[in-house]
């Protein structure tokens, strides 16, 4: 927690001088005669103003050195006097004022969240083993924070054995694929140096290198949607093995079928790490009766593995396990097609739609 | 009697105000009045009079809004805002590290220049530039249709489980002869999706999604997702041209381009290592016309559509040790670190380009014809 301490000093200051402020305020006027901070989701959408204020040449601005202009938003009326809505949030850290004319009729500043959990943290990278495979396609990083888009590959760095900076690993991608949340980020690695014989391939060669330790550095100033920033550097080291140019096979698979009359968990292992983000969804179980059973489902360790418990007692009987063919294992091979086809060898393309079925029973 | 009359009169009174109050307006492309909920604004494109099409690629939709700028012009005036996005950033009362402009597009109609801007928390604005000044599109109350695009096969299969991982980006977007193309990437699987979309939009889900094969030298194949597209007549025919994440430049005949078909593109150039093709179009100028693309880590670079309409060969043999780019001939343009690309007509550019002083602005070319020359 040692590298939080500049940090908190400098929360601490902005959380004084808002406090201060609203002290100021406070002691002569009441809450309905201030400027206040209208609050959505963490995000400061609005201002109130207060009752007594025209709106006539009233501005917001933003308070810089530069020139200060007025910020486009909208006025509406309300009980209390007008709210001012910018046409996006303001930026927290940052001061406003209150502008009529010449005359400045109010100063804000926008405060940065509480303390402790709002800084972001970066909780998890995937693949979780410490083994991939030369052609790795990509990488995931969910942070404790929804973060701030477009600037992934200045904080991301690959390191090799001699704790140099390997060049262009990363592809270059804007934007960004985050999901809703902005928590989740998926990082490819050059597809087109992943790719045989393309013109980046042949010129660097794969991102990866057999045989050789890497480290996956990401920095700290990553900063989240809420302003803060990564409070230190994480980095995850693994060890490149040989290609993986096999489709993932579930008729391999290992199934462990729960007894009937219990929520045991039924079990299935690949013998291999699968891709975290396609292992979350590809997976539906039906009974005889082709209706789904319903229940939860949790990855198992470095994603080599799933459980299901059912909401309900298994009963007796046959079921499917249902897959959608597009689960992919580290490397971009899904089910039924591998990464990248040899035309030169016949037969490896398959149809890109549907199931793949496992059946089991579950017996007396 | 009297207020059995009154009831009647007013029952009345309220059907013919009801009548005429909810009486629907018949609203152009199946367009509906009201809000819609954009979560991002990641691409942009014009359609037919004034349509905008908005690529959401965090709802995996498109929007297709009446803009009702549909006043035609010939003349242009000419863009050339300099650090644009500090202006932007004024305006937002935020500072330029919080904003990104993910798109321009310029309306064919009217000329004007929209610009979709993200705010680092991830509110989208839509703008347009009048003259030298930045004006707010309202997307509240609008007329618009929507198209949604997650269609993968577990989406109806799924019960109870939580909020799909699955993001289906757009990576770019056009329209040509009544249809809305679709470029998309999903964050999942490494396959392209490429959508053919007729607009308007019908409620009939008849729109192809093709899987679209890009073979590396005639060996191996990959459903690698396109970045970047643009539509051209090459001889007569249409084709579409498509620019890989991986780099390689293919062309695909649009009467190909049918759902459920393994349609395999020819190469006509590798833009090499490095390197990520932004954006793409194609211009006219003097009668001859060109394929421009812009790029990560290269100057723009140019090609004359009659040398792509006389390059027989696709890049199926090795690729010779120079490493240069390969295939048809392409000319950099002089032309650094462009990020998005449209035209105000025929023969003008619009570029965002970040120049070497580290001003970002926006400019035509009408007044550097040397470009096209």
């Amino acid at each position: 927690m040692k590298y939080f301490s500049p940090k908190i000093r400098l929360y601490s200051l902005h959380s004084l001088i808002f406090f201060v402020l609203v002290f100021l305020h406070s002691c002569s006027q009441n809450q309905e005669d201030q400027l206040n901070i209208v609050w959505e989701n963490e995000k400061a959408v609005g201002l109130q103003i207060p009752k007594d204020i025209s709106i006539d040449n009233l501005e917001i601005r933003l308070v810089q050195d530069e020139e200060r202009t007025s910020m486009l938003g909208r006025f509406e009326e309300t009980n209390n006097g007008m709210i001012f809505k910018p046409l996006i949030p303001f930026t927290r850290g940052l001061s406003y004022e209150l502008v009529s004319g010449d005359k400045q009729l109010g100063q804000i500043l926008i405060p940065f969240p509480d303390m402790g959990d709002a800084y972001p943290e970066l909780i998890a990278a995937y693949p979780s083993q410490d083994t991939v495979p030369e052609n790795l396609l990509k990488v995931y990083l969910t942070f404790s924070q929804p973060m701030k888009e477009g600037v992934a590959l200045n904080y991301l760095t690959l390191l090799n054995s001699n704790r140099d900076t390997v060049p262009g690993v990363f592809l270059n991608l804007q934007p960004e694929l985050w999901n809703e949340s902005r928590t989740q980020l998926t990082v490819w690695l050059d597809p087109g140096r992943i790719k045989r014989d393309l013109i980046p391939n042949l010129e660097m060669g794969a991102p990866l290198k057999n045989n050789q330790r890497y480290e996956l550095l990401v920095s700290d100033g990553w900063k989240a949607q809420n302003g803060l920033e990564l409070g230190a550097r994480v980095s995850k080291s693994f060890i490149v093995i040989q290609r993986d140019s096999i489709s993932p096979n579930p008729d391999q698979w290992l199934i462990t079928t729960p007894k009937t009359n219990s929520r045991d968990q039924l079990k299935v292992d690949f013998l291999e790490a699968l891709d975290y983000s396609l292992l979350q969804e590809v997976f539906t179980i039906k009974n005889e009766d082709g209706k789904n059973i319903p229940g939860v489902w949790e990855l198992g360790f470095e994603e080599k593995a799933i459980a299901f418990s059912p909401d309900e007692n298994w009963k007796t009987g046959n079921y499917t396990i249902l897959i959608e063919i597009r689960l992919e294992d580290l490397a971009g091979n899904n089910i039924n097609r591998l990464f990248e086809v040899d035309l030169e060898q016949p037969n490896q393309t398959k149809t890109n739609d549907g199931f793949y079925k496992l059946n089991f029973s579950i017996k007396e | 009697m009297k207020n059995t009359s009154i009831l009647f009169g007013s029952g009345f009174l309220m059907a013919l105000v009801m009548a005429f109050t909810f009486r629907p307006i018949d609203l152009p492309y199946g367009m509906a009045k009201g809000t819609p909920e954009i979560k991002s604004i990641t691409s942009l494109t014009f359609g037919p009079e004034g349509v905008l099409f908005i690529g959401d690629s965090k709802s995996a939709a498109v929007y297709a809004i009446n803009t009702k700028d549909n006043e035609f012009t010939k003349e242009f005036s000419t863009v050339e805002v300099q650090n644009i996005d500090k202006k932007l950033a004024d305006k937002l009362g935020t500072t330029v590290d919080h904003i990104s402009i993910l798109d321009i597009a310029v309306n064919p109609t009217s000329k004007r220049v929209y610009l979709a801007i993200q705010s680092a928390d991830g509110t989208p604005v839509l703008m347009t530039l009048e003259g030298e000044e930045f004006a707010p599109v309202s997307l509240e109350n609008i007329e618009y249709a929507a198209v949604e695009l997650n269609n993968s096969p577990a989406e109806d299969a799924k019960d109870g489980r939580g909020r799909s991982l699955r993001i289906s980006s757009i990576s770019d977007m056009g329209y040509a002869d009544g249809k809305l193309l679709v470029s998309g990437l999903s964050n999942q699987e490494f396959s392209s999706t490429f959508r053919s979309i007729p607009f308007p939009f019908s409620d009939i889900q008849d729109h192809a999604s093709l899987e679209i094969f890009h073979a590396a030298h005639g060996r191996y194949e990959t459903t690698s997702p396109i970045k970047t597209f643009t539509t051209a007549e090459i001889n007569g025919k249409d084709y579409l041209v498509a620019s890989y994440t991986c780099t390689p430049l293919v062309l695909f005949p649009m009467d190909e381009l049918k759902a459920g078909k393994h349609i395999k593109g020819r190469t006509i150039a590798e833009m090499g290592s490095g390197n990520q093709p932004l954006d793409i179009l194609n211009v006219k100028k003097d009668g001859k016309s060109y394929l421009v693309m812009a790029n990560s880590n290269r100057p723009v670079f140019r090609v004359n559509f009659e040398d792509i309409a006389s390059f027989e060969g696709s890049l199926t043999e090795p690729v010779p040790d120079n490493f240069a780019t390969e295939g048809v001939d392409f000319v950099s343009m002089p032309l650094t670190n462009v990020q998005q690309l449209d035209k105000m007509d025929d023969g003008t550019m619009i570029l965002l380009q970040r120049k070497s002083n580290g001003s970002l602005d926006l400019w035509s070319t009408d007044k550097a014809e040397y470009l096209l020359r």
